[in-house]
């Protein structure tokens, strides 16, 4: 009997590699073609050569923002700072944001877009960090500063500048690049990072939008609100008005005032997830955006509930639904599309899919209590 | 008595093992296991190609390098206009992102009129190899796009993956190796795929939601399923005269190793052709052969149930995570996004309208790759064995102008009457839907 069972095993078995002869053939090494590196650089270059000039100065000091050390980043008189309620997550760099307007030119004041900067308007926006974010005396290092220019035919981004290590100068250079940085958290944890410095290209991934090229910051409802200026505290948009520099600015109480994402005195826990969405994802994911296809809207002013993922099956995810059915399940963000995007780092998979090599841990704790809390 | 009876149990337990692993073993496997190039022998000039690339001007003509090359971040065209990048051929200039660390894409074409890509070889990208988005007069010519790893999961979705674009020509491109599709066209309008090659992907060609599509010469083989025409609710634009003519379709019985939870995952191995709530779409003097399921036409509804019976178990979450989610409140939810999602897209019809076929070329594939997958099994079991050359889940359109099989076309039409769980079920000879010509297309 025994025999017998062990002996119908036997045959099982025989079935199973009868079935394995899979017609995996022995493939035979491909021949490698001898590259001439050295012609292939050459032809490279010679395609690029004396395009760089057109695109902008050499140099960051060359255009005169910044009065003293440079690496001070203190801005000269008609170069104005600017903060916004709930900014970009960039990898937790920090972000100094100035405008400079051509002399005597005004910003129209927009209730929804961009506030309208006149021609000629430069944005400039530095990313840095500092050496120990429990002791920000210690310094910072700055690692790039980037630029958007106004001209006659629209914005334009200038390929980013990347500082130094001696944080003298800050040089343009089109494709972009890696850096390393080293600093210690707010938590007193070493953190290290391959820093990646966006191609000028690679910007307009986000600032496209039907077309055209926009900045996503400087809207009023991202503007309103303080900001310590050389005269005091004071909230931006009413100081830029009484500078004269902003003008159909409405009564302040009218203007309409985006949450800070962190700080639950300033919205509640839907207004700021929204907000942060709206940040972090609505340049994309919008009417007119690259994410249009997906058909999520991710803006402040969504308030139909499968534009913004809920039970929605994602259009073209990849691997990207971690097996998820839709983009938010109510109550589930262990369910939830959206928050193993936000969760990923691996680029095939990641929201967004550029501009972080980190997990924002708040920014994802956010979403999951604002998922956990829809019913 | 008692010896018989052992006899009987013994014989029955041994087909029941030798079924159980004949099952467990039986993915069809029809790739070949060619050794990827080390990358050591993949040269970097990434800083250079970057600068290349964002400083191309308008009206220029590119020249890429011959040789292996190497590259960690994406390569974009972005507003430019009449530009032409041009290699010295495939397999001769060959581009890998084997180790990209950043953007979901090899090369990226957004926002330009006017691009050609031409002559060169992609590999290995994470997300797709080349994404061109929102961009007018578009040619993709001789590229070779693929992954160079054995099928799995892990592969880049599409090769060649056009979406919101015009006027886009593919022709005499090799595809491979794509966990969605080879050679994709979505939301986009005059679209040309002719001469391609597409192997060894989950869905060799793909046409998504697009209008005014002429798809003829292509060979589509070894993949799960050749080709699809769907139409899917929520987007941008509708399906709308297409047609698919001339091509050869044939051994499309790969394994479906599309990532769970994706479109792409519902795609059934044997299958030559689905049309996917296809609307005015013409199939005709195409040649379909070793395919077990040779034209596939079914509405949005019948992929769903299918899709949501077997997939969709959160695979990522804690276990559990997975314990709370009662198999009840799973159903409830799925059924919520049928529904809710045709309500919510008011202008969106699930049903296969409109399509033609005729003087197509037909033999099927053998029983075992017909019922290797789960849902070939059951759609096999539930026509009882028998061969059909068309195979409809009997979602008949209200209108009565779900199909049009040319008079001259003797198929065998299977009936799935999927929706009632086969009880109508059966194998028609096509009179039904018989009609004398092409039905005339609008626009064109």
């Amino acid at each position: 009997m025994k025999r017998k069972i062990i002996g119908l095993f036997i045959l099982a078995l025989v079935v199973l590699l009868a079935n394995c002869k899979q017609s995996t053939k022995e493939a035979t090494p491909t021949t490698t073609t001898q590259t001439n590196v050295d012609a292939a650089r050459a032809l490279l270059k010679q395609q690029s050569a004396g395009k760089i000039a057109e695109l902008g100065k050499e140099k960051l000091s060359e255009y005169g923002f910044f009065a003293g050390d440079l690496k001070d980043l203190k801005p000269a008189e008609d170069v104005i700072p600017y903060e916004l309620n709930t900014p970009l997550f960039s990898d937790y760099a920090h972000k100094l944001r100035f405008f400079k307007l051509p002399k005597g030119a005004t910003v129209t004041y927009r209730e929804k877009e961009v506030l309208d900067f006149p021609v000629g308007t430069y944005l400039i926006k530095n990313f840095y960090y500092y050496h120990d974010e429990t002791n920000k005396s210690a310094g910072r290092r700055i690692m790039e500063t980037r630029l958007l220019l106004h001209e006659a035919d629209g914005w334009k981004t200038l390929p980013p500048y990347i500082w130094n290590e001696e944080q003298t100068e800050a040089i343009l250079t089109v494709e972009g690049g890696t850096r390393n940085v080293l600093w210690i958290n707010k938590t007193g944890e070493k953190q290290q990072l391959a820093y990646s410095i966006p191609s000028q290209t690679l910007c307009k991934s986000c600032h496209v939008n039907n077309n055209v090229l926009i900045p996503i910051g400087p809207k009023a409802r991202q503007l309103n609100r303080d900001n310590s200026f050389v005269s005091g505290t004071k909230n931006q948009l009413s100081h830029y008005a009484e500078l004269g520099l902003l003008t159909n600015l409405p009564e302040l109480s009218q203007v309409r005032k985006s949450p800070v994402w962190n700080d639950p005195e300033t919205g509640s826990l839907h207004g700021r997830a929204l907000a942060y969405l709206d940040m972090n994802c609505a340049h994309c994911h919008s009417k007119g955006g690259p994410g249009n296809t997906s058909a999520l809207h991710l803006t402040e002013f969504e308030t139909n509930e499968f534009n913004l993922g809920v039970d929605k099956h994602p259009i073209a995810a990849g691997k990207g639904t971690g097996g998820r059915p839709y983009d938010i399940v109510k109550g589930k963000p262990e369910n939830s599309i959206m928050v193993y995007r936000m969760e990923s780092t691996n680029p095939g998979e990641m929201m967004p899919e550029v501009a972080r090599k980190l997990v924002h841990h708040e920014g994802v704790e956010l979403i999951k209590k604002w998922i956990n809390s829809m019913n | 008595m008692k010896r018989f009876l052992k006899y009987t149990f013994l014989m029955l337990l041994f087909l029941v093992i030798s079924g159980f692993i004949w099952w467990k073993v039986s993915d069809y496997q029809v790739y070949e296991n060619r050794p990827q190039k080390p990358m050591s022998e993949y040269i970097d000039l990434e800083a250079d190609f970057q600068k290349l690339f964002q400083l191309a001007k308008d009206g220029e003509t590119i020249i890429l390098p011959e040789g292996y090359f190497k590259f960690s971040k994406a390569l974009i065209l972005d507003g430019k206009r009449n530009v032409t990048l041009k290699g010295a051929g495939m397999d001769k200039t060959v581009l890998s992102f084997r180790e990209q660390t950043e953007g979901a894409e090899g090369i990226r074409v957004a926002n330009c009129k006017n691009v050609t890509l031409e002559g060169f070889t992609i590999q290995d990208a994470i997300g797709d190899n080349i994404k061109a988005i929102y961009t007018d007069t578009l040619t993709f010519r001789s590229i070779k796009t693929e992954w160079t790893d054995v099928p799995n999961t892990e592969l880049g979705a599409y090769g060649i993956y056009p979406v919101i674009c015009k006027n886009v020509l593919i022709e005499n491109c090799v595809a491979l190796r794509a966990s969605d599709s080879g050679l994709y066209i979505g939301q986009s309008e005059n679209i040309v795929i002719r001469n391609n090659k597409a192997l060894e992907n989950v869905c060799g060609i793909n046409v998504e939601n697009s209008e005014n599509v002429d798809m003829y010469n292509n060979e589509a083989f070894n993949n799960t399923s050749g080709m699809t025409v769907l139409d899917i609710p929520g987007l941008t634009r509708y399906c709308k005269n297409v047609k698919v003519h001339h091509n050869k379709i044939y051994g499309n019985n790969l394994f479906n190793f599309a990532p769970a939870g994706n479109i792409a995952a519902s795609n059934i191995p044997g299958t030559g052709l689905l049309l996917w709530a296809a609307k005015e779409t013409q199939v005709y003097d195409n040649d379909f052969s070793d395919q077990a399921f040779p034209i596939f036409a079914i509405s949005f509804l019948t992929s769903y149930k299918i899709g949501q019976e077997n997939e969709y178990v959160p695979i990522a979450a804690s276990e559990q995570a997975r314990m709370e989610v009662s198999i009840k409140e799973e159903t409830s939810l799925r059924e919520d996004a049928i529904n809710g999602e045709f309500e919510r897209d008011k202008k969106y019809r699930p049903y296969t309208e409109n399509v033609y076929i005729g003087k197509n070329k037909y033999s099927f594939g053998s029983l075992r790759k017909k019922i290797q997958s789960k849902d070939g099994f059951l759609f096999t079991l539930g026509m009882s064995f028998k061969d059909a050359q068309l195979w409809f889940d009997g979602v008949n359109n209200p209108d009565g102008s779900t199909l049009c099989i040319d008079k001259n076309e003797a198929i065998a039409i299977a009936d799935m009457d999927f929706m009632n769980e086969y009880k109508n079920a059966a194998i028609k000879d096509g009179a039904e839907y018989t009609c004398d010509a092409k039905p005339t297309l609008t626009n064109k």
